[in-house]
Order: C-alpha cells, then structure tokens, then sequence
C-alpha cells in the first residue's frame, strides 16, 4: 500500500443498535473501487448484511450488532491476478494497484487464495472504529475466492458471503475447523488418521466423548444416547458414512479438526465443517454466550 | 475437565494488544485502552494439557476469569475455499508465518496477569518442512508464550514502552 495507491475516504455506521461501546462491531472495508465504484461497495455491504441478518444464530442477536461501512478508494479496479500460480491455473494477469494490494494465488500456490495486506486492512478498521471486534475486507471483483486470519477477506461473488461467515466463526467466535481432513478426503493426507492432541481449546471440538465431560452436554439431543454417535471405521481415510440421525441431532461424531479418528464435531454438518450449511447447534450456542454481553443496555 | 471462567468484574473498558512474533518469541508491540465490552468465554477452558492458542486472564490467587480460543493466529497453516461454490475447504501449510497477533483484553479490578498460550515458538518456527509445522503446531500440546501483568498493560497504553516490560 502506498498513499499514491488510493485512501479512506469516508465511514458510514451502516447498521446501529448503540453505541461502539456497548455493542459488538464488525467493520466492513472495500478494496478494488474506483471512487465511481463506490456506490457498488454500498451495495456489496448491504448484500452482505442481509445474509449475515438470516443467519442464525444472528438473526435473533441482531440487536447486539453494529456494522460499520468504511468506503476506500483505489486507484485501479478490481484485484491483482497474476498469469500464472503453483496449481497450474492460468489467470487473467490482471495488473492493479489497489490501496490494500488485494491478489489472487496470494500465497503463490492456490488460484482462489483471495488475500490482501491484512495489517494495513486492521490499521484502517481501528482508525476509523477503534472498538472493532472483526474486521472484513469485500474485494471487488465477481471471481469467486476469499481468505480467513485476522481480516475476513472476500470477493464481492454472490457465494463469498459463505467464505466471510466461515471466517466470522474463526476469528469472532475462534471456532475450529470441524473437516476432518488437511488437505482433502480426494488426495494423500498423511499424518492426519488419528488424533494425538490433547483436548483443543476450541469449544466446538473435542476429544473427550464422556457425557459427563463433553463440552456440549447442555445441548446433547438425547443425554440418553451413547457416544460417540459415529465412529470412523477405517481411520486411514475420511469417514464415509451417511448422517445417521436428523440434521439438528446434536452427539458426537468422529471426524473434525483435521483428523479422521479422535477428535469429534457435534452436529454431521456445520457451517464450520461445509459452507453452505448454517453453523451446528454447538456453534450457535457458543455464538449466543459470547454475545451476551452486547445484549445488555 | 474444564474450568469455567469465573466473572471478570467488566468495567467496560478493555486492551487492544498488539504481540509481535518472531524467532525469539513473544513480546508487546503496542497497546490501547478503549471503552468497549468484550465477547463473553462461550465455553470453559479444558484443563490440564491442551492444544492450541488461547488468552487468559487470571486473579490475584491464579483463577481463570477470562479467556478467549485464537484460531490459528500465525497462519501456520491457510484455508482455500476451491475453484466453485460449495467445494471443499482445504488446509495449506503457510511458506511464512503471520508476525502480529492482535488481542482484546479486558481491564477490571480483578484483573492481575495475561497471558497468551500456543505451541512453542520453536514448533513453530525451526521445523524446517512447513507441513511438520502446520502438523505439530495442531497436536502438540501448548505452551506459554508470553505472560504480563494487567499493570504492565496499563502502563503500557498510558505510553511507556515496550521494552520496559519484564
């Protein structure tokens, strides 16, 4: 980034429900827009939001929630996309200077690897709204892609907004990957059969099934079922079982956090597990805890 | 077992910590004080050995009453999302690893020591193949990587420097 390269050029508290002070407040930035583009950043957001509203569990916290708008310009449109990337995929070889220098195959290696220069995205975000929780980046450009860390980084295509309410549970809520694989159930996954860790920090998994210990006891749909409620019988690969229970059944199911066996999820799907699913009953009673203080008056 | 954090006295106010990683650890790089409430634990801390990265803060005899799970704050390891809606997500050893870790804190009464937990600097950062990295710093069990007073963090956002903390 470089001054040359665009600025901040106005915020807009786009949903308020109080005060920075008493609310959680996720800020929302746009990179890749001409200052003539910017009414098309406005429309990105409000899309975003809408999406962000319906799902659940934060269609009932609403209340809970300030989003805040900060317009950036850039000097070029769009985002870098560099010809050529380490999986062989053949890109535009777009060229751009945009204010938070937004690429594609950002770590060099993957095409859809949407990243930008996260710092700089934070240093902005808490200039403009100091008591930012989470901060994402819209990259304006229709290709699909996105990136997680820090800054939720997204493109403005329809289905990025799954990408950016993953990336929410990652970093506002520091939810764990509930996939039990690393690097696909498709491909070689070496060291990935059987977990060894102890327990995880993340509240949505475990390694511990007892029902007296499991983390989400207080949401088990039947205390009186055994666990786990799936097991894995082949831990050399991912499990391939069907759901054996309803969607919402919440037990312990094997497979999570990048191993095939010994490390459990609570629900089969999850938005933390799949996009496109929304976030289990574990997830969501987490989501609930954590925002309660913003609830208060 | 588990512990739950026990209430932390908000006051309303809270640090925003920068940490700065390197080879040679853990160490403050900035930090602010700001009026803002903080996301409740939305579980209890595991007790004994655990794996991962998470911030605590503790009283005056060492309870836990407030702590928060980081997801991969370094990015030892990135996700991508496949080439289409509705691929599967995908684990990638990261080539470098993410230098600064932003934190929020809160600041009250009974608030007397932070610290901030993950895998050894030294899992992270000697192993020389980045997918052993990515691998140990998931299944090992953590480690503290940095512990400071809530009094150094005051001083601190009131201007004193980093170096100055002990």
């Amino acid at each position: 980034m470089t001054s040359g390269d665009g600025g901040v050029v106005g915020v807009q508290k786009v949903i308020d429900n109080g005060p920075a002070s008493k609310r959680f407040n996720l800020v929302i930035l746009g990179d890749g827009y001409l200052r003539s583009e910017l009414p098309g950043f406005a429309v990105h957001v409000a899309k975003f939001i809408d999406a962000f509203k319906a799902a659940a569990p934060f269609d009932s916290l609403w209340p809970a929630i300030n989003i805040y708008r900060v317009d950036v310009v850039s000097i070029d449109s769009g985002a870098l996309d560099p010809l050529t990337c380490g999986d062989q995929s053949v890109g535009s070889g777009k060229q751009t200077r945009t204010y938070f220098d937004s690429t594609f195959c950002g770590d060099g290696q993957i095409r859809r690897l949407l990243t930008c220069n996260s710092q700089d995205v934070l240093n902005a975000a808490q200039a403009a709204v100091p008591e930012a929780h989470m901060t994402m980046l819209i990259v304006n450009t229709e290709e699909y892609g996105g990136s997680g860390g820090q800054v939720a980084t997204v493109s403005a295509h329809p289905s990025s907004v799954e990408i950016a309410l993953h990336e929410i549970g990652h970093t506002a809520f520091g939810f764990a990957d509930e996939y039990e694989y690393y690097a696909g159930c498709d491909r070689a996954d070496a060291g990935h059969d059987r977990a060894g860790q102890p327990e995880p920090v993340e509240p949505n998994i475990t390694v511990d099934t007892t029902l007296e210990q499991i983390k989400w006891k207080d949401v088990l749909s039947n205390k009186l079922d055994p666990l786990p409620t799936t097991s894995n019988p082949d831990c050399s690969q991912c499990d391939p079982q069907p759901n054996p229970k309803s969607d919402d059944y919440v037990g312990a199911f094997e497979g999570a956090g990048y191993f095939h066996c010994g490390l459990y999820r609570g629900s089969y799907n999850c938005r933390m597990r799949q996009l496109g699913h929304p976030f289990c009953m574990v997830c969501q009673q987490a989501i609930r805890r954590s925002f309660a203080p913003f609830l208060l008056p | 077992m588990a512990s739950s954090s026990a209430g932390y006295g908000d006051t309303g106010f809270a640090f925003r910590v920068n940490l700065s990683v390197s080879d040679a650890g853990v160490s403050v790089k900035s930090v602010r004080r700001l009026e803002m409430r903080l996301p409740a634990p939305s579980a209890p801390l595991p007790t004994g050995f655990r794996s991962g990265f998470w911030f605590d803060v503790r009283d005056s005899v060492g309870r836990v009453i407030y702590h928060f799970p980081l997801s991969f704050p370094t990015q030892q390891h990135i996700e991508s999302f496949g080439d289409r809606p509705g691929d599967p997500m995908r684990r990638h050893a990261a080539q470098t690893l993410q230098s600064t870790i932003g934190v929020l804190v809160p600041d009250s009464a009974q608030a007397q020591s932070f610290s901030l937990h993950g895998p050894s600097v030294q899992t992270l950062s000697v192993l020389s193949v980045a997918g052993d990295r990515a691998l140990a710093a998931q299944t090992q069990s953590s480690v503290p990587l940095v512990q400071l007073s809530v009094d150094d963090l005051r001083r601190l956002a009131q201007g004193g420097l980093p170096g100055d903390v002990s």
